[in-house]
């Protein structure tokens, strides 16, 4: 158990100071998901679409397409530097690399959260009334699935020619089922549908927050094991 | 033996949708809110849907297989399968699309069924994809069993997810006559047969472009 | 009984599509089989 410490903590704070130094991907990710926002709110003001009912889902493509730009850290620098051989010689379990390569985009999630989350409560007027709880419960739930997808993924394009895209179509299709819950989450959270509505017929959506809640947990649950399992295939040579 | 096959699928095939348009053919009823039902659109739609996900289920076992395993095999009858889940989710939205037509006018709806049928689709496509974008033939196999896995893992998902959606129009699968159910047998039964024809031909072709690039190269 | 027929030509135009493009690849491969063989022969005659 000591020994997976040693390794977790190797591994996890390397990356942790890469960044810190780097300073490369997190600004980038910050800025695209600012981009992305103010384009999502110039496009909707243009065809004079609800604000409020964009906000969630707004908040979702920008979490989406910046956090591929997290993913594709995670064993980018690794490849160009042969740093994989380096880390695979060493005696360390490969499910520990992918823990800590999982910690590491979720943290970095996280922080774009807090900058960009903002970000979306002024341009689209939503906010987040006294469900505080639920609310960093939902965006965390979304950074464990794309960290947990995106990690084993980014592992298995390093070897492939065209990395970038490549993840992009990869992520985006797995992820499109947890995308229904999540946002209609966000919608319930941010108070645009009412409490009522919600677990009746009358809605497109037919159940209620703790059905999405449910879902997404699971989603997390079983993808995170899986994608742990499968990560030492992907590293073998 | 693949001659025979070949011979089975297509008489199969014909006697299917012969039946399907003469005797199996289900009579326009009314329907609750005065809407005519036209259910034999079924018979080409339901057959699809099934035997996409068989194809997805191979993949999860070659997949499981060849991970095991590692003989080339396996990743040959996966990718087979891939290709032959494509087709048969094409199909299954192609169909998904003309039913939804007919029932609730628009051609796609974010519907249960349809949305499956979307998302399915992305996923035979993306694992294509992962496939051609990886030269090396060791690293291919593994990378494309991991995605198989994962991929088969999500379906159950996908279903769980789009059953939140609401259902506009809960279809009703009941047979009136017998003829039915056997027309409805006959092509599911026909399906299938092709879709193992699918399979072994592409696996065929797989795996004899492998030895003969091997020998080039060796 | 027309969205039925269309369903099946539609079905079945797809079937035949990939079924073609599965015969142009073994048609592909039995040209590189018989060029490979005549290669050999001529190799084996020198």
């Amino acid at each position: 158990m000591r020994y997976f410490w040693l390794s977790f903590k190797a591994i996890f704070i390397k990356d942790i100071v890469t960044e810190l130094r780097a300073k490369q991907v997190l600004p980038t990710m910050i800025v695209l998901g600012m981009l992305i926002v103010w384009v999502m709110r110039i496009v909707s003001e243009a065809s004079s679409l609800s604000t409020q009912m964009m906000g969630p889902a707004v908040l979702w493509i920008a979490f989406l397409f910046s956090g591929l730009q997290a993913q594709e850290r995670a064993f980018a620098t690794e490849e160009r530097e042969d740093c994989i051989s380096g880390l695979l010689l060493a005696p360390v379990d490969p499910g520990t690399i992918y823990i800590a390569k999982f910690l590491v985009n979720v943290i970095m999630l996280c922080v774009f959260e807090i900058v960009v989350v903002p970000v979306v409560f002024i341009t689209f007027r939503v906010g987040v009334g006294d469900k505080w709880i639920e609310f960093i419960t939902v965006l965390l739930l979304g950074n464990v699935a794309i960290s947990s997808i995106g990690t084993l993924f980014s592992a298995m394009v390093q070897l492939s020619r065209s990395r970038g895209a490549l993840l992009s179509i990869l992520v985006l299709v797995i992820l499109l089922p947890i995308m229904l819950p999540a946002t209609f989450a966000l919608l319930l959270i941010f108070g645009v549908i009412p409490e009522e509505f919600a677990g009746s017929g009358a809605l497109a959506f037919v159940g209620d927050l703790k059905t999405a809640l449910g879902y997404m947990i699971a989603f997390d649950a079983i993808f995170t094991v899986a994608c742990w399992l499968l990560f030492g295939f992907v590293v073998q040579e | 033996m693949r001659r025979l096959l070949m011979f089975i699928t297509l008489a199969l095939l014909l006697t299917s949708t012969w039946l399907a348009f003469t005797v199996g053919e289900v009579v326009p009823s009314e329907d609750e809110k005065g809407v005519t039902v036209e259910k034999n659109i079924l018979y080409v739609h339901v057959p699809s849907a099934i035997c996409s996900t068989l194809c997805f289920l191979v993949l999860l076992l070659t997949s499981i297989a060849y991970l095991v395993n590692s003989k080339p095999i396996f990743d040959y009858i996966g990718a087979a399968s891939a290709e032959a889940a494509l087709v048969f989710t094409t199909v299954l939205n192609l169909t998904g699309c003309i039913f939804s037509r007919v029932f609730w006018g628009p051609w796609w709806t974010p519907t249960p069924r349809l949305l499956t049928s979307a998302i399915l689709w992305f996923l035979a496509v993306a694992y294509l994809i992962l496939r051609a974008g990886i030269q090396n033939q060791r690293h291919r196999a593994r990378l494309c069993a991991v995605f198989g896995i994962i991929a088969f893992i999500d379906v159950p998902m996908v279903f769980i997810s789009a059953r939140m959606m609401r259902d506009m129009h809960p279809a009703n699968v009941g047979f009136d006559t017998a003829w039915q159910g056997v027309s409805f047998g006959l092509s599911v039964l026909s399906i299938l047969s092709l879709a193992a024809l699918f399979i072994w031909l592409r696996t065929d072709i797989l795996r004899s472009r492998a030895q003969l690039e091997n020998e080039m190269y060796s | 009984m027309f969205y039925l027929a269309l369903a099946v030509s539609v079905a079945w135009l797809v079937y035949f599509a990939y079924l073609f493009a599965l015969d142009l690849q073994i048609k592909d491969l039995r040209r590189r089989l018989d060029a490979r063989s005549a290669d050999s022969r001529n190799n084996t005659n020198d």
